[in-house]
Protein backbone atom coordinates (compact mmCIF):
# COMPACT_ATOMS: atom_id res chain seq x y z
CA UNK A 1 0.00 0.00 0.00
CA UNK A 2 1.47 3.61 -0.77
CA UNK A 3 2.43 5.49 2.18
CA UNK A 4 -0.49 7.98 1.66
CA UNK A 5 -3.16 5.46 1.97
CA UNK A 6 -1.32 4.05 4.90
CA UNK A 7 -1.03 7.60 6.77
CA UNK A 8 -4.96 7.96 5.77
CA UNK A 9 -5.83 4.87 7.59
CA UNK A 10 -3.85 6.25 10.48
CA UNK A 11 -5.90 9.43 10.43
CA UNK A 12 -9.13 6.93 9.68
CA UNK A 13 -8.62 4.76 13.05
CA UNK A 14 -5.82 6.21 15.19
CA UNK A 15 -3.81 4.19 17.55
CA UNK A 16 -4.93 3.89 20.76
CA UNK A 17 -2.22 4.40 23.08
CA UNK A 18 -1.91 2.91 26.37
CA UNK A 19 -5.26 2.20 27.61
CA UNK A 20 -5.97 0.88 31.11
CA UNK A 21 -6.28 -3.26 31.82
CA UNK A 22 -9.32 -3.98 32.89
CA UNK A 23 -8.82 -7.65 33.46
CA UNK A 24 -11.24 -7.63 35.95
CA UNK A 25 -13.88 -6.43 34.09
CA UNK A 26 -13.30 -9.02 31.64
CA UNK A 27 -13.43 -11.69 34.53
CA UNK A 28 -16.88 -10.19 35.59
CA UNK A 29 -18.35 -10.29 32.04
CA UNK A 30 -17.34 -13.77 31.59
CA UNK A 31 -18.86 -14.72 34.95
CA UNK A 32 -21.86 -13.20 34.35
CA UNK A 33 -21.71 -14.95 30.37
CA UNK A 34 -20.86 -18.71 32.30
CA UNK A 35 -21.96 -18.04 36.34
CA UNK A 36 -18.65 -19.70 36.84
CA UNK A 37 -15.74 -17.88 38.19
CA UNK A 38 -13.60 -18.24 35.85
CA UNK A 39 -10.38 -18.65 38.38
CA UNK A 40 -12.44 -21.96 39.32
CA UNK A 41 -11.56 -23.80 36.20
CA UNK A 42 -8.22 -25.35 35.54
CA UNK A 43 -5.34 -22.92 34.27
CA UNK A 44 -2.44 -24.55 32.99
CA UNK A 45 0.92 -22.29 32.04
CA UNK A 46 0.69 -19.64 30.25
CA UNK A 47 1.56 -19.75 26.94
CA UNK A 48 2.17 -16.68 25.04
CA UNK A 49 2.79 -16.70 21.51
CA UNK A 50 5.69 -15.19 19.64
CA UNK A 51 5.23 -11.51 18.43
CA UNK A 52 6.78 -10.20 15.13
CA UNK A 53 7.75 -7.00 17.44
CA UNK A 54 8.31 -8.02 20.59
CA UNK A 55 11.85 -10.08 21.16
CA UNK A 56 12.09 -11.75 24.54
CA UNK A 57 13.98 -15.05 25.98
CA UNK A 58 13.26 -18.18 25.45
CA UNK A 59 12.36 -19.92 29.03
CA UNK A 60 12.52 -23.06 29.46
CA UNK A 61 10.32 -24.09 32.84
CA UNK A 62 11.63 -26.82 34.51
CA UNK A 63 9.69 -29.45 34.07
CA UNK A 64 8.82 -30.80 37.93
CA UNK A 65 7.52 -27.52 38.10
CA UNK A 66 3.72 -27.70 38.89
CA UNK A 67 1.51 -24.92 37.51
CA UNK A 68 -1.07 -24.08 40.04
CA UNK A 69 -3.91 -21.59 39.81
CA UNK A 70 -3.69 -19.08 41.86
CA UNK A 71 -6.74 -16.65 42.32
CA UNK A 72 -5.18 -14.37 45.49
CA UNK A 73 -5.12 -10.82 44.80
CA UNK A 74 -7.33 -11.01 42.32
CA UNK A 75 -5.17 -11.53 39.24
CA UNK A 76 -6.23 -14.96 38.46
CA UNK A 77 -2.57 -15.68 36.92
CA UNK A 78 -1.03 -18.80 37.28
CA UNK A 79 1.70 -19.81 39.58
CA UNK A 80 4.88 -22.26 39.86
CA UNK A 81 4.46 -24.14 43.24
CA UNK A 82 8.09 -23.34 44.20
CA UNK A 83 8.19 -26.37 46.58
CA UNK A 84 7.85 -29.01 43.54
CA UNK A 85 10.50 -27.17 42.03
CA UNK A 86 13.92 -28.54 41.41
CA UNK A 87 16.23 -28.52 44.40
CA UNK A 88 19.73 -26.97 44.29
CA UNK A 89 22.99 -28.43 43.85
CA UNK A 90 24.97 -28.50 46.92
CA UNK A 91 27.31 -26.05 45.47
CA UNK A 92 24.68 -23.80 45.04
CA UNK A 93 23.37 -23.30 48.28
CA UNK A 94 26.37 -23.28 49.42
CA UNK A 95 26.67 -19.97 47.47
CA UNK A 96 23.38 -18.79 48.61
CA UNK A 97 24.83 -19.69 52.21
CA UNK A 98 27.72 -17.61 52.24
CA UNK A 99 25.34 -14.54 51.40
CA UNK A 100 25.23 -13.90 54.90
CA UNK A 101 28.68 -14.41 55.68
CA UNK A 102 30.14 -11.71 56.93
CA UNK A 103 27.37 -9.07 56.18
CA UNK A 104 27.35 -5.81 58.60
CA UNK A 105 24.43 -6.45 61.50
CA UNK A 106 20.97 -5.62 60.40
CA UNK A 107 22.12 -5.81 56.62
CA UNK A 108 22.06 -9.97 56.44
CA UNK A 109 19.32 -11.51 53.81
CA UNK A 110 18.31 -14.12 56.71
CA UNK A 111 18.40 -16.10 53.20
CA UNK A 112 17.58 -19.73 54.16
CA UNK A 113 19.97 -21.63 51.73
CA UNK A 114 18.68 -25.27 52.14
CA UNK A 115 15.55 -24.25 50.52
CA UNK A 116 16.96 -22.90 47.42
CA UNK A 117 15.16 -24.11 44.39
CA UNK A 118 15.28 -23.93 40.62
CA UNK A 119 12.29 -21.71 39.22
CA UNK A 120 13.44 -21.35 35.44
CA UNK A 121 15.69 -21.44 32.78
CA UNK A 122 16.24 -18.97 30.45
CA UNK A 123 18.97 -18.54 27.35
CA UNK A 124 20.56 -14.90 27.28
CA UNK A 125 23.99 -13.85 26.37
CA UNK A 126 24.88 -17.22 24.57
CA UNK A 127 23.45 -19.66 27.16
CA UNK A 128 21.18 -21.11 28.88
CA UNK A 129 20.81 -20.20 32.99
CA UNK A 130 19.44 -21.19 35.86
CA UNK A 131 17.26 -18.86 37.83
CA UNK A 132 17.88 -20.12 41.59
CA UNK A 133 15.64 -18.87 44.21
CA UNK A 134 15.35 -18.79 47.72
CA UNK A 135 13.03 -17.60 50.54
CA UNK A 136 14.67 -15.51 53.44
CA UNK A 137 13.33 -15.84 56.92
CA UNK A 138 11.32 -12.88 56.85
CA UNK A 139 9.33 -13.30 53.80
CA UNK A 140 11.36 -12.58 50.88
CA UNK A 141 13.57 -13.95 48.83
CA UNK A 142 17.00 -14.34 46.81
CA UNK A 143 17.45 -14.85 43.26
CA UNK A 144 20.18 -15.76 41.41
CA UNK A 145 20.96 -16.28 37.67
CA UNK A 146 23.11 -18.56 36.67
CA UNK A 147 26.64 -17.48 35.89
CA UNK A 148 25.15 -13.43 35.80
CA UNK A 149 23.87 -11.97 39.07
CA UNK A 150 20.79 -11.22 40.91
CA UNK A 151 19.64 -9.86 44.43
CA UNK A 152 17.35 -9.92 47.46
CA UNK A 153 14.54 -9.03 48.47
CA UNK A 154 14.56 -9.28 52.35
CA UNK A 155 10.61 -8.57 53.35
CA UNK A 156 9.44 -9.49 49.75
CA UNK A 157 8.18 -6.42 49.61
CA UNK A 158 9.91 -5.24 46.14
CA UNK A 159 7.85 -4.02 43.81
CA UNK A 160 10.63 -4.08 41.16
CA UNK A 161 13.84 -5.06 40.86
CA UNK A 162 16.02 -4.62 37.81
CA UNK A 163 19.91 -6.14 37.34
CA UNK A 164 21.21 -3.68 34.53
CA UNK A 165 23.92 -5.32 31.96
CA UNK A 166 25.83 -3.42 28.87
CA UNK A 167 27.00 -5.44 25.88
CA UNK A 168 28.83 -8.90 26.68
CA UNK A 169 31.90 -7.50 25.17
CA UNK A 170 32.10 -3.82 25.82
CA UNK A 171 34.71 -1.68 23.63
CA UNK A 172 36.18 1.85 24.38
CA UNK A 173 33.72 2.21 21.36
CA UNK A 174 30.56 0.80 23.37
CA UNK A 175 28.47 4.27 24.66
CA UNK A 176 27.87 4.21 28.50
CA UNK A 177 24.22 3.80 28.19
CA UNK A 178 23.85 0.77 25.58
CA UNK A 179 22.25 -1.34 27.79
CA UNK A 180 21.21 -5.02 26.06
CA UNK A 181 20.11 -7.19 28.77
CA UNK A 182 17.92 -6.81 32.20
CA UNK A 183 16.73 -9.12 34.75
CA UNK A 184 14.44 -8.75 37.80
CA UNK A 185 11.59 -9.77 39.92
CA UNK A 186 8.42 -7.79 40.52
CA UNK A 187 5.93 -8.70 43.74
CA UNK A 188 3.16 -10.60 42.90
CA UNK A 189 1.08 -8.89 45.17
CA UNK A 190 1.20 -5.15 42.96
CA UNK A 191 2.62 -6.27 39.87
CA UNK A 192 1.01 -8.02 37.06
CA UNK A 193 2.78 -6.91 33.91
CA UNK A 194 6.64 -5.75 33.22
CA UNK A 195 7.10 -3.67 30.41
CA UNK A 196 10.69 -2.80 29.02
CA UNK A 197 11.40 0.17 27.41
CA UNK A 198 13.68 0.83 24.37
CA UNK A 199 15.49 3.60 22.48
CA UNK A 200 13.79 2.70 19.65
CA UNK A 201 10.28 3.58 21.26
CA UNK A 202 9.17 0.07 20.78
CA UNK A 203 8.32 -1.90 23.89
CA UNK A 204 8.54 -5.26 25.03
CA UNK A 205 6.50 -7.10 27.25
CA UNK A 206 8.66 -9.87 28.58
CA UNK A 207 7.45 -12.84 29.92
CA UNK A 208 7.24 -13.17 33.48
CA UNK A 209 7.87 -16.44 35.67
CA UNK A 210 4.92 -16.64 38.96
CA UNK A 211 6.51 -18.11 41.92
CA UNK A 212 4.26 -19.22 44.41
CA UNK A 213 4.69 -18.65 48.45
CA UNK A 214 6.88 -18.00 50.16
CA UNK A 215 8.64 -16.77 47.38
CA UNK A 216 5.18 -14.65 45.70
CA UNK A 217 7.22 -13.18 43.07
CA UNK A 218 7.62 -13.04 39.20
CA UNK A 219 10.85 -13.18 37.46
CA UNK A 220 11.88 -11.83 34.12
CA UNK A 221 14.88 -11.38 31.49
CA UNK A 222 14.80 -9.55 28.70
CA UNK A 223 17.92 -9.23 26.00
CA UNK A 224 18.00 -6.99 22.95
CA UNK A 225 18.37 -8.73 19.84
CA UNK A 226 22.10 -8.25 18.30
CA UNK A 227 20.93 -7.31 14.85
CA UNK A 228 18.33 -4.25 16.50
CA UNK A 229 19.89 -1.17 16.99
CA UNK A 230 18.55 -0.62 20.32
CA UNK A 231 18.99 0.08 23.73
CA UNK A 232 16.85 -0.69 26.49
CA UNK A 233 16.11 2.58 28.84
CA UNK A 234 13.59 2.05 31.02
CA UNK A 235 11.95 -1.00 32.83
CA UNK A 236 8.95 -0.25 33.88
CA UNK A 237 6.25 -2.55 36.48
CA UNK A 238 2.05 -2.34 35.57
CA UNK A 239 -0.47 -3.33 37.92
CA UNK A 240 -3.34 -5.38 36.89
CA UNK A 241 -5.14 -2.04 35.84
CA UNK A 242 -2.20 -0.83 33.67
CA UNK A 243 -1.33 2.09 36.34
CA UNK A 244 2.51 2.21 36.58
CA UNK A 245 3.42 1.17 39.84
CA UNK A 246 7.31 0.96 39.66
CA UNK A 247 10.13 2.18 37.30
CA UNK A 248 13.65 1.61 37.14
CA UNK A 249 16.33 3.29 34.79
CA UNK A 250 19.90 2.55 34.46
CA UNK A 251 20.47 5.92 36.45
CA UNK A 252 18.62 4.79 39.94
CA UNK A 253 16.52 7.75 40.48
CA UNK A 254 16.09 10.24 38.66
CA UNK A 255 16.14 14.02 39.71
CA UNK A 256 13.11 15.67 40.52
CA UNK A 257 10.15 14.45 42.24
CA UNK A 258 9.94 10.58 42.44
CA UNK A 259 8.20 8.99 39.71
CA UNK A 260 6.76 6.46 42.38
CA UNK A 261 5.46 9.17 44.72
CA UNK A 262 1.57 9.49 44.93
CA UNK A 263 1.94 13.45 44.79
CA UNK A 264 -1.75 14.02 45.43
CA UNK A 265 -1.10 12.25 49.08
CA UNK A 266 1.80 13.72 49.80
CA UNK A 267 2.69 15.83 53.42
CA UNK A 268 5.53 17.97 54.98
CA UNK A 269 8.09 15.72 56.88
CA UNK A 270 9.92 18.67 57.78
CA UNK A 271 10.06 22.43 56.94
CA UNK A 272 12.83 24.63 57.52
CA UNK A 273 12.86 28.11 57.06
CA UNK A 274 16.49 28.58 55.24
CA UNK A 275 18.67 31.30 53.48
CA UNK A 276 17.06 30.22 50.23
CA UNK A 277 13.62 30.35 51.37
CA UNK A 278 11.40 27.97 52.65
CA UNK A 279 12.78 24.01 52.07
CA UNK A 280 10.51 21.20 52.92
CA UNK A 281 11.04 17.34 52.84
CA UNK A 282 8.25 15.91 51.41
CA UNK A 283 6.85 12.10 51.93
CA UNK A 284 4.34 10.29 49.64
CA UNK A 285 2.84 6.78 49.82
CA UNK A 286 3.17 4.99 47.22
CA UNK A 287 1.31 1.92 45.07
CA UNK A 288 2.96 -0.49 46.59
CA UNK A 289 2.47 0.62 50.25
CA UNK A 290 6.34 2.28 50.22
CA UNK A 291 7.18 5.39 50.88
CA UNK A 292 9.00 8.42 48.56
CA UNK A 293 10.42 11.45 49.60
CA UNK A 294 11.99 14.61 48.48
CA UNK A 295 13.29 17.85 49.06
CA UNK A 296 11.79 21.12 47.55
CA UNK A 297 13.62 24.49 47.86
CA UNK A 298 14.32 27.32 45.65
CA UNK A 299 11.65 26.16 43.67
CA UNK A 300 13.67 22.99 43.10
CA UNK A 301 13.14 19.24 43.88
CA UNK A 302 15.48 16.27 44.25
CA UNK A 303 14.87 13.22 45.62
CA UNK A 304 16.43 12.08 48.92
CA UNK A 305 16.78 8.75 48.80
CA UNK A 306 15.43 6.04 46.30
CA UNK A 307 12.00 5.20 47.86
CA UNK A 308 10.80 2.67 50.49
CA UNK A 309 9.06 -0.54 49.88
CA UNK A 310 6.45 -1.78 52.82
CA UNK A 311 8.52 -2.86 56.14
CA UNK A 312 11.72 -1.47 54.65
CA UNK A 313 11.74 1.88 56.81
CA UNK A 314 12.11 -0.59 59.75
CA UNK A 315 15.46 -1.86 58.51
CA UNK A 316 16.40 0.84 56.18
CA UNK A 317 20.00 1.78 56.71
CA UNK A 318 21.15 5.90 56.66
CA UNK A 319 20.90 8.16 52.89
CA UNK A 320 21.99 11.47 53.13
CA UNK A 321 23.48 14.27 50.78
CA UNK A 322 24.34 18.08 51.16
CA UNK A 323 22.51 19.77 48.86
CA UNK A 324 24.09 23.53 48.39
CA UNK A 325 22.11 26.38 46.80
CA UNK A 326 23.67 30.22 46.14
CA UNK A 327 23.00 31.24 49.61
CA UNK A 328 23.44 28.15 52.09
CA UNK A 329 24.16 24.27 52.23
CA UNK A 330 21.07 21.79 53.19
CA UNK A 331 21.91 18.53 55.33
CA UNK A 332 18.84 16.00 54.21
CA UNK A 333 18.71 12.25 54.04
CA UNK A 334 16.62 9.36 55.05
CA UNK A 335 17.49 7.86 58.17
CA UNK A 336 16.72 3.75 59.62
CA UNK A 337 14.77 3.35 63.17
CA UNK A 338 18.25 2.66 64.75
CA UNK A 339 19.24 6.46 63.91
CA UNK A 340 18.63 8.44 66.93
CA UNK A 341 21.13 11.29 66.40
CA UNK A 342 23.07 12.87 63.33
CA UNK A 343 26.25 14.73 64.43
CA UNK A 344 28.27 17.10 62.21
CA UNK A 345 31.54 18.19 63.01
CA UNK A 346 33.25 21.22 61.51
CA UNK A 347 36.51 21.95 60.56
CA UNK A 348 37.29 24.50 63.40
CA UNK A 349 36.15 21.88 65.85
CA UNK A 350 33.22 22.65 66.51
CA UNK A 351 29.63 20.07 66.98
CA UNK A 352 25.89 20.15 66.54
CA UNK A 353 23.54 17.26 66.19
CA UNK A 354 20.20 16.78 64.55
CA UNK A 355 17.68 14.39 65.48
CA UNK A 356 15.61 12.58 62.14
CA UNK A 357 11.89 13.29 62.11
CA UNK A 358 9.84 10.40 61.26
CA UNK A 359 12.93 8.77 59.49
CA UNK A 360 13.84 12.50 57.50
CA UNK A 361 16.37 14.72 58.44
CA UNK A 362 16.93 18.43 57.17
CA UNK A 363 18.58 21.17 58.65
CA UNK A 364 20.55 23.96 57.27
CA UNK A 365 24.36 24.23 58.26
CA UNK A 366 24.79 27.18 60.61
CA UNK A 367 26.03 30.19 58.29
CA UNK A 368 29.01 31.16 60.51
CA UNK A 369 30.24 27.44 59.56
CA UNK A 370 30.26 28.66 55.34
CA UNK A 371 32.42 31.64 55.91
CA UNK A 372 35.96 31.62 55.25
CA UNK A 373 37.45 28.32 55.37
CA UNK A 374 35.25 26.40 57.63
CA UNK A 375 33.41 23.60 56.35
CA UNK A 376 32.27 20.41 57.61
CA UNK A 377 34.91 17.97 58.45
CA UNK A 378 32.84 14.48 59.05
CA UNK A 379 29.23 13.24 60.20
CA UNK A 380 28.51 10.66 62.43
CA UNK A 381 25.53 8.93 63.94
CA UNK A 382 24.60 7.24 66.80
CA UNK A 383 21.48 5.16 68.00
CA UNK A 384 19.22 5.75 71.07
CA UNK A 385 21.71 4.75 73.57
CA UNK A 386 24.24 6.77 72.51
CA UNK A 387 26.55 4.29 70.59
CA UNK A 388 28.11 5.50 67.48
CA UNK A 389 26.76 3.79 64.30
CA UNK A 390 28.98 5.07 61.78
CA UNK A 391 31.41 7.96 60.95
CA UNK A 392 32.75 9.58 57.71
CA UNK A 393 34.97 11.86 56.18
CA UNK A 394 32.65 14.95 54.15
CA UNK A 395 34.37 14.95 51.35
CA UNK A 396 34.91 18.85 50.31
CA UNK A 397 36.12 18.13 46.52
CA UNK A 398 35.03 16.36 43.75
CA UNK A 399 31.16 17.19 42.35
CA UNK A 400 30.44 20.77 43.67
CA UNK A 401 26.17 19.66 44.18
CA UNK A 402 27.56 17.13 47.13
CA UNK A 403 30.20 19.27 49.05
CA UNK A 404 29.28 21.20 52.10
CA UNK A 405 29.83 24.88 50.36
CA UNK A 406 27.45 27.14 48.61
CA UNK A 407 27.09 27.49 44.81
CA UNK A 408 29.46 30.03 43.85
CA UNK A 409 27.60 32.58 41.58
CA UNK A 410 27.31 31.56 38.27
CA UNK A 411 26.77 28.22 38.80
CA UNK A 412 23.76 26.40 37.83
CA UNK A 413 21.09 25.04 40.12
CA UNK A 414 22.07 21.70 41.36
CA UNK A 415 19.46 18.96 40.64
CA UNK B 1 18.49 -14.97 19.88
CA UNK B 2 14.88 -16.38 19.28
CA UNK B 3 11.65 -14.53 18.87
CA UNK B 4 10.04 -17.56 21.14
CA UNK B 5 9.05 -16.25 24.25
CA UNK B 6 9.08 -19.38 26.87
CA UNK B 7 8.87 -23.03 26.17
CA UNK B 8 7.54 -26.06 28.50
CA UNK B 9 4.00 -25.09 28.08
CA UNK B 10 1.56 -26.22 25.49
CA UNK B 11 0.85 -23.73 22.65
CA UNK B 12 -2.81 -25.05 22.38
CA UNK B 13 -4.36 -24.44 25.52
CA UNK B 14 -6.96 -21.68 25.74
CA UNK B 15 -6.16 -21.14 29.41
CA UNK B 16 -7.11 -18.04 31.40
CA UNK B 17 -3.78 -17.64 32.15
CA UNK B 18 -3.09 -17.17 28.20
CA UNK B 19 -5.77 -15.06 26.92
CA UNK B 20 -5.16 -12.79 29.73
CA UNK B 21 -1.68 -12.43 28.29
CA UNK B 22 -3.15 -11.74 24.55
CA UNK B 23 -5.49 -9.25 26.37
CA UNK B 24 -3.06 -7.39 28.22
CA UNK B 25 0.08 -7.58 24.93
CA UNK B 26 -2.81 -6.51 22.17
CA UNK B 27 -5.42 -4.69 24.02
CA UNK B 28 -4.62 -1.53 21.74
CA UNK B 29 -4.84 -3.29 18.57
CA UNK B 30 -7.92 -5.27 18.95
CA UNK B 31 -9.58 -1.34 19.77
CA UNK B 32 -8.00 -0.64 16.88
CA UNK B 33 -9.97 -2.96 14.71
CA UNK B 34 -13.44 -2.63 17.19
CA UNK B 35 -13.11 1.03 16.41
CA UNK B 36 -12.49 0.45 12.55
CA UNK B 37 -15.60 -1.71 12.84
CA UNK B 38 -17.70 0.22 15.09
CA UNK B 39 -16.88 3.86 14.29
CA UNK B 40 -17.46 4.39 17.96
CA UNK B 41 -13.94 4.16 20.36
CA UNK B 42 -16.36 4.17 23.62
CA UNK B 43 -18.08 1.25 21.94
CA UNK B 44 -15.02 -0.48 20.68
CA UNK B 45 -13.89 -0.66 24.46
CA UNK B 46 -17.02 -1.74 25.56
CA UNK B 47 -17.04 -4.40 22.29
CA UNK B 48 -13.38 -5.32 22.84
CA UNK B 49 -14.12 -6.52 26.96
CA UNK B 50 -16.93 -8.07 26.09
CA UNK B 51 -15.17 -10.14 23.19
CA UNK B 52 -12.61 -10.98 25.37
CA UNK B 53 -14.99 -12.22 28.36
CA UNK B 54 -16.64 -14.04 25.63
CA UNK B 55 -13.41 -15.87 25.09
CA UNK B 56 -13.03 -16.61 28.89
CA UNK B 57 -15.97 -18.20 29.63
CA UNK B 58 -15.96 -19.95 25.71
CA UNK B 59 -12.20 -20.87 26.48
CA UNK B 60 -13.22 -24.66 26.32
CA UNK B 61 -14.39 -24.58 23.10
CA UNK B 62 -10.86 -23.65 21.55
CA UNK B 63 -9.96 -26.91 20.00
CA UNK B 64 -6.53 -25.80 20.10
CA UNK B 65 -5.57 -25.69 15.72
CA UNK B 66 -4.04 -23.31 14.99
CA UNK B 67 -2.87 -20.28 16.84
CA UNK B 68 -4.31 -19.25 20.33
CA UNK B 69 -4.15 -15.57 19.54
CA UNK B 70 -5.93 -16.18 15.71
CA UNK B 71 -9.17 -17.68 18.34
CA UNK B 72 -9.24 -14.62 20.24
CA UNK B 73 -9.14 -12.58 17.05
CA UNK B 74 -11.95 -14.49 15.67
CA UNK B 75 -14.06 -14.65 18.81
CA UNK B 76 -13.49 -10.93 19.62
CA UNK B 77 -13.59 -9.77 16.11
CA UNK B 78 -17.46 -11.12 16.35
CA UNK B 79 -18.50 -9.90 19.46
CA UNK B 80 -17.73 -6.54 17.52
CA UNK B 81 -19.69 -7.10 14.71
CA UNK B 82 -22.38 -8.29 16.78
CA UNK B 83 -22.14 -5.70 19.21
CA UNK B 84 -24.88 -3.31 18.00
CA UNK B 85 -27.24 -6.22 16.82
CA UNK B 86 -27.07 -7.74 20.67
CA UNK B 87 -27.96 -4.16 21.92
CA UNK B 88 -31.25 -4.27 20.70
CA UNK B 89 -30.00 -0.93 18.27
CA UNK B 90 -31.03 -1.27 14.75
CA UNK B 91 -28.46 -3.28 12.25
CA UNK B 92 -26.99 -1.05 10.70
CA UNK B 93 -24.80 -2.62 7.47
CA UNK B 94 -20.93 -1.87 8.05
CA UNK B 95 -20.67 0.42 5.02
CA UNK B 96 -23.35 2.63 6.82
CA UNK B 97 -21.57 3.09 10.09
CA UNK B 98 -18.34 3.98 8.13
CA UNK B 99 -19.85 6.67 5.74
CA UNK B 100 -22.10 7.56 8.93
CA UNK B 101 -18.98 8.14 10.41
CA UNK B 102 -17.12 10.01 7.34
CA UNK B 103 -19.80 12.20 6.99
CA UNK B 104 -19.72 13.42 10.61
CA UNK B 105 -15.86 13.89 10.15
CA UNK B 106 -15.96 15.83 7.97
CA UNK B 107 -12.67 15.42 6.15
CA UNK B 108 -12.76 14.68 2.66
CA UNK B 109 -9.70 12.68 2.06
CA UNK B 110 -10.62 10.81 4.99
CA UNK B 111 -14.52 10.67 3.86
CA UNK B 112 -12.95 9.52 0.37
CA UNK B 113 -11.46 6.02 2.36
CA UNK B 114 -14.07 5.54 4.58
CA UNK B 115 -16.47 5.07 1.48
CA UNK B 116 -14.07 3.24 -0.35
CA UNK B 117 -13.80 0.78 2.82
CA UNK B 118 -17.35 0.37 3.15
CA UNK B 119 -18.13 -0.38 -0.47
CA UNK B 120 -15.75 -3.67 -0.12
CA UNK B 121 -16.96 -6.57 0.42
CA UNK B 122 -17.29 -7.48 4.48
CA UNK B 123 -14.13 -10.25 3.85
CA UNK B 124 -11.98 -7.80 2.31
CA UNK B 125 -12.33 -4.91 4.38
CA UNK B 126 -11.91 -7.78 7.56
CA UNK B 127 -8.48 -8.17 6.14
CA UNK B 128 -7.28 -5.13 5.41
CA UNK B 129 -8.72 -4.01 9.44
CA UNK B 130 -6.51 -7.18 10.78
CA UNK B 131 -3.20 -6.51 8.35
CA UNK B 132 -3.24 -2.62 9.09
CA UNK B 133 -4.90 -1.88 11.99
CA UNK B 134 -3.91 -4.75 14.15
CA UNK B 135 -1.00 -5.84 12.36
CA UNK B 136 -1.40 -9.22 12.31
CA UNK B 137 0.52 -11.58 9.61
CA UNK B 138 -1.11 -13.86 7.18
CA UNK B 139 -1.54 -16.90 9.52
CA UNK B 140 -3.56 -15.40 12.03
CA UNK B 141 -5.53 -13.69 9.59
CA UNK B 142 -6.30 -16.99 8.37
CA UNK B 143 -7.00 -18.25 12.01
CA UNK B 144 -9.09 -15.40 13.03
CA UNK B 145 -11.10 -15.32 9.97
CA UNK B 146 -11.53 -19.16 9.58
CA UNK B 147 -10.15 -19.17 6.06
CA UNK B 148 -6.58 -20.25 4.20
CA UNK B 149 -3.36 -18.74 3.90
CA UNK B 150 -3.82 -18.38 0.53
CA UNK B 151 -6.94 -16.70 0.76
CA UNK B 152 -5.77 -14.45 3.26
CA UNK B 153 -2.96 -13.13 0.38
CA UNK B 154 -6.07 -12.83 -2.34
CA UNK B 155 -8.47 -10.84 -0.42
CA UNK B 156 -5.74 -8.55 0.18
CA UNK B 157 -4.61 -8.22 -2.57
CA UNK B 158 -8.25 -7.60 -4.44
CA UNK B 159 -8.94 -5.47 -1.72
CA UNK B 160 -5.90 -3.47 -2.43
CA UNK B 161 -6.94 -3.14 -6.07
CA UNK B 162 -10.62 -1.71 -5.16
CA UNK B 163 -9.23 0.91 -2.96
CA UNK B 164 -7.11 1.74 -5.36
CA UNK B 165 -9.52 2.42 -7.68
CA UNK B 166 -12.07 3.86 -5.61
CA UNK B 167 -9.85 6.14 -4.45
CA UNK B 168 -8.72 7.30 -7.74
CA UNK B 169 -12.31 7.96 -8.82
CA UNK B 170 -13.17 10.02 -5.62
CA UNK B 171 -10.00 11.78 -5.73
CA UNK B 172 -8.48 12.77 -8.95
CA UNK B 173 -5.36 13.11 -9.71
CA UNK B 174 -4.27 16.62 -9.72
Amino acid sequence: MNPPLTQSLDRLVPAFADEPRRWDDVLRRAESLSGEPPARRPAPVASPRPGRVRIALAFALAAALLAVAAPAFGLHRTLLDFFVAEPATERTVLHFESLDRGAPEGMETGVIATETRAVTRARFRGAERTLWVAPTQEGGYCALWERHGGGCDRLGTVPLDVTWAGPEVASADTAPDSWQLVTGHVDLEYVATVEVRLSDRTVARPPIVWVSAPIEAGFFAYEVAEERDATITAVVALDSEGRRIAESTPLGHEPGVPRDALVAERSAAVLVDTRSGEAVVWAAPTRYEGRCAWLEVAGRATAVAPCLPKGYDRVAGAGFRFYPTHETVLLVGRFGERYARVELTFADGTRRAYEPRDGYLLAEVPPEQLAGRSAVSELATYDAAGREIFRVPVDETGNRCQTARPLPAGHPPCP
Amino acid sequence: MSDEVMSGQARGDATLAAIEQVYRRDLERFLRVAAALLGDRDAARDAVQEGFAHAVARRDTYSGRGPLEAWVWRVVVNRARNYRRDRGAPTAPLERELVDVAATNGARETGALRAALAALPERQRLVVFLHYFADLDYPTIAGALDIRQGTVAATLNAARTNLRRALEQEVPQQ
